[in-house]
């Protein structure tokens, strides 16, 4: 092994750029920032917060049974943004927020790349019917990520969260399967 | 102060212990909706629920006895989803036993339960869901003052098969246009 080679990082779901996996205990600074950030959560979170979270017992880890978070890392390790993921009691159907560090100047190729990985990977070991996105309208950035990498704009609810003042309004992306696509309407004509 | 919301034909008001409100839910519970399937929560969970909340929590979710005015009669339950700091939205929803349907007592209680959000706290929204094979609900959403904004494709299995979701809404401006608030006795 050639030790002047950066370790490459690995986890659940890998793109050209970025890599998704479970959230590590060093990475609660960085996330607490990140989800800070995040226009979709009204709370702001602090890192003592996020360590109380990490650390409860019945959901350790921020890793639950019906919601889980991703630390989304470049290649080379820098934690650039998060994942939420969870899960409706129905089968195959997801629902997530996602979250890139503002300001980087490569913003939009890490949004890109973590969208296509994480479907690569719910699709490769989950068969999903429907996975879904939430943005806040102002969020035209990962609107047009996700439009890029297959998502349709499904639902807009108006007037459901305050962001600079304003209310907005929250917008559905949806990737649809080909089985979701092509199931008969019910009740049948 | 709870605030006991009057209409012309049903009131709405906390439930008046657990054994009246497990009893009704109980009574739903026995009838699977033809539309959603059958519902079952452990008795003893939802009597938690009662002792913790009395299913009066904002934070989390509340619920109201919807009582006859004519009878006197426990027919149903209203409730609604959780109200937090800097959220502007929550969504409602009725339950009515089976024998007081489709006489517009369902109708009253949600304009009763939107006079209790938007007269209680800081609301832009609210919104109601259902499916889209539930012509009874999609009804009675849009006689109650919702209109309908979109579905969310295949969201519910019935029947083995994905159904969609639609969702209604309803804004305080245009509450504040519904004449039945002039109507309402509170208190």
């Amino acid at each position: 092994m050639d030790i002047s080679e950066p370790v490459k990082e690995k986890g659940f779901a890998e793109g050209q750029h970025v890599v998704l996996r479970p959230v590590l205990e060093d990475d609660l600074a960085a996330l607490a920032g990140l989800m800070a950030e995040n226009p979709l959560d009204p709370l702001p979170w602090t890192q003592q917060r996020l360590k109380k979270k990490f650390e409860d017992k019945d959901e350790p880890g921020l890793w639950g049974k019906s919601s889980r978070h991703f630390t989304i890392v470049r290649t080379t390790g820098e934690v650039v943004g998060y994942l939420k993921e969870s899960d409706d009691s129905n089968r195959g159907m997801h629902w997530n927020e996602l979250h890139i560090k503002t300001g980087l100047d490569d913003r939009e190729a890490l949004g890109v790349d973590t969208l296509a990985a994480y479907l690569a990977y719910k699709q490769k070991w989950h068969n999903p019917l429907r996975v879904s996105f939430d943005i806040l309208r102002p969020e035209e950035e990962k609107a047009a990520w996700l439009e890029e990498t297959g998502f349709e704009l499904e639902l807009v609810q108006e007037r459901v969260l305050f962001y600079r003042g304003q209310p907005e309004a929250r917008c559905l992306y949806t990737w649809f399967s080909e089985e979701l696509l092509n199931a008969p309407a019910w009740p049948e004509e | 102060m709870q605030t006991i919301y009057t209409g012309g034909r049903v009131r709405l008001r906390p439930f008046r212990g657990a054994e009246e409100y497990t009893g009704i839910d109980n009574q739903l519970m026995e009838l699977p909706s033809e539309y959603w399937g059958p519902h079952w929560r452990p008795l003893g969970e939802r009597v938690a629920e009662y002792e913790s909340t009395g299913v009066q929590d904002p934070g989390t979710y509340s619920a109201y006895a919807i009582e006859r005015l004519d009878t006197g009669q426990l027919i149903g339950i209203e409730e609604h989803g959780s109200i937090r700091p800097g959220v502007l939205w929550t969504w409602l929803g009725t339950h009515l036993l089976e024998q007081h349907r489709r006489q517009g007592f369902g109708t009253e209680a949600k304009q009763l339960m939107l006079c209790s959000l938007f007269e209680s706290y800081p609301l832009e929204t609210v919104y109601a869901i259902t499916v889209a094979n539930h012509e009874p609900a999609l009804r009675g959403l849009e006689r109650s003052g919702f209109r309908h904004v979109g579905e969310k494709r295949g969201m519910f299995i019935a029947r083995g098969q994905p159904v969609d979701e639609i969702y209604y809404v309803i804004t305080r401006e245009e509450w504040e246009r519904l004449p039945m608030r002039q109507h309402v006795t509170r208190g």
